[in-house]
């Protein structure tokens, strides 16, 4: 097949070419319409959990940090950074910083898990970043689970400056869910010798299928903000001390508990967990002429569907049954949220 | 996540004090819990001794009112009529108040 090429389609790769575009270029440069980048919050625009713009410490347990990436560290210390509105590749973008606080033989990494339900059984896929680093130890893994085969992008060169990392592979047809490490690692993922200092600025995070790394695909914030949430969740956060976010209506369904409900913004992967802050009267029931308080709310495991919750706060006393409620956080520190990820 | 305590609750697990956790091989927190268990672990049961003991109280309380409450209309047609309470209905009603606190 032969078609006029059309090079507004095309990526720097290929913009020079003259000759007719045929299905081949197409398939090498993954063009199969919108969303052809399958990281999620490649770019960092979304920080549901908190906000990280100052340096984060690192643990030896991968931690989500920047909704859908963890990080952590292995045999050293580390922090994890969220840096706002940097300049790379000539754009203006957020960034993720792994920094080493500590030197040895170890690794600092990033790590996003994509659900093997997505379409690369035995298909050709390139992962790529824009990486800043003074370590030549700073890489890209793509890790297929199932086939347990790890694939290695080129090393940046730890000159100091933003480089394009990039690599491709042909999944095996047992690839089961791909992870996507980035940082300070060996080229299986291991430890590497590691200076205090050294550091690994990543941007542009993209996963595509094709044998070529294109430009990286922007999402506006609100499609990321709804990928993300699939995943993890935020039904009520104070963003200030006075600030008294609602959770949803609450019914009297007993004389010692209220139940509430709430529907998600994004239907979640998988059975959830709910994530309630403990604070000393943090969450209310509350109406004209009364008000009900606890210090956590709780759920009821085998009532809940992926897309809604219903929720319930007990251990209080003097509930009117059908009696109706506005529930509500009070204040700095609370936080419900729920969680389905990998 | 680093596991520091486990609860039996409703149906699932509320870990840390402040994650409730279902029991899904798909959730990843549940495959930590199921993880922490098979280390030999063993997690706090759903409700200890004394809320087991208030439970059945709260319980007892419940049954016991309603039999008094069923059991009203004898009082009243005794005082009206003069008619008697049976012994046996009598028995019962002591035995319920005195199980109520």
């Amino acid at each position: 097949m032969t078609k006029a090429r059309n090079l507004s389609l095309l990526s720097a790769v290929e913009a020079g070419a003259t000759a007719d575009q045929t299905k081949a270029d197409i398939d090498a440069l993954g063009i199969n319409g919108a969303n052809k980048n399958w990281i999620i919050n490649g770019d960092f625009q979304i920080s549901q959990r908190g906000s990280y713009t100052s340096a984060t410490a690192l643990t030896t347990s991968s931690v989500y940090h920047l909704d859908r990436f963890k990080s952590k560290h292995n045999n050293i210390s580390g922090t994890v950074t969220h840096k706002l509105a940097q300049t790379v590749d000539g754009k203006v973008t957020n960034t993720m910083l792994l920094t080493a606080t500590a030197g040895n033989s170890g690794r600092v990494e990033g790590v996003q898990q994509i659900e093997a339900t997505q379409p690369f059984v035995s298909q050709t896929i390139t992962f790529s970043a824009w990486v800043k680093s003074n370590s030549a130890s700073s890489r890209l893994i793509i890790h297929q689970d199932g086939a347990n085969i790890q694939t290695s992008s080129n090393q940046h060169t730890g000159g100091g400056a933003f480089e394009l990392l990039k690599g491709t592979v042909t999944c095996a047809a047992n690839s089961g869910n791909l992870y996507l490490y980035a940082g300070i690692q060996a080229a299986g993922t291991g430890n590497v010798a590691i200076a205090n200092g050294h550091y690994f600025e990543m941007a542009f995070v993209q996963l595509e299928l094709g044998s070529v790394a294109t430009n990286f695909e922007h999402r506006s914030f609100g499609e990321e903000l709804h990928l993300c949430q699939r995943y993890y969740e935020i039904i009520a956060k104070p963003t200030a001390a006075d600030d008294s976010p609602y959770f949803g209506i609450g019914h009297g369904v007993k004389t010692d508990q209220i139940n509430w409900y709430y529907d998600f913004k994004a239907e979640k992967r998988a059975p959830f967990t709910l994530i309630v802050n403990t604070v000393t009267n943090g969450y209310y029931g509350k109406n004209h002429s009364s008000e009900f308080n606890k210090n956590t709310l709780g759920v009821t495991m085998g009532h809940q569907s992926l897309h809604s919750i219903m929720g319930y706060m007990t251990n209080i006393s003097g509930v009117a049954e059908q009696s109706t409620w506005t529930m509500q956080c009070n204040g700095a520190g609370c936080l419900i949220a729920v969680s389905a990820e990998l | 996540m680093e596991i520091q305590t486990v609860k039996i609750e409703n149906g699932g697990f509320r870990v840390n004090g402040n994650m409730c956790v279902p029991v899904s091989l798909d959730n990843a927190d549940y495959v930590l819990v199921a993880e922490w268990i098979a280390e030999g672990n063993t997690p706090e049961p759903e409700f200890t001794d004394a809320e087991i003991a208030a439970n059945a109280q709260a319980e007892l309380n419940v049954t016991s009112r309603a039999y008094l409450a069923s059991t009203d209309w004898y009082v009243t047609r005794h005082a009206e009529t003069g008619e008697a309470i049976p012994d046996d209905v009598l028995a019962l009603r002591a035995a319920a108040r005195l199980a109520i606190t």
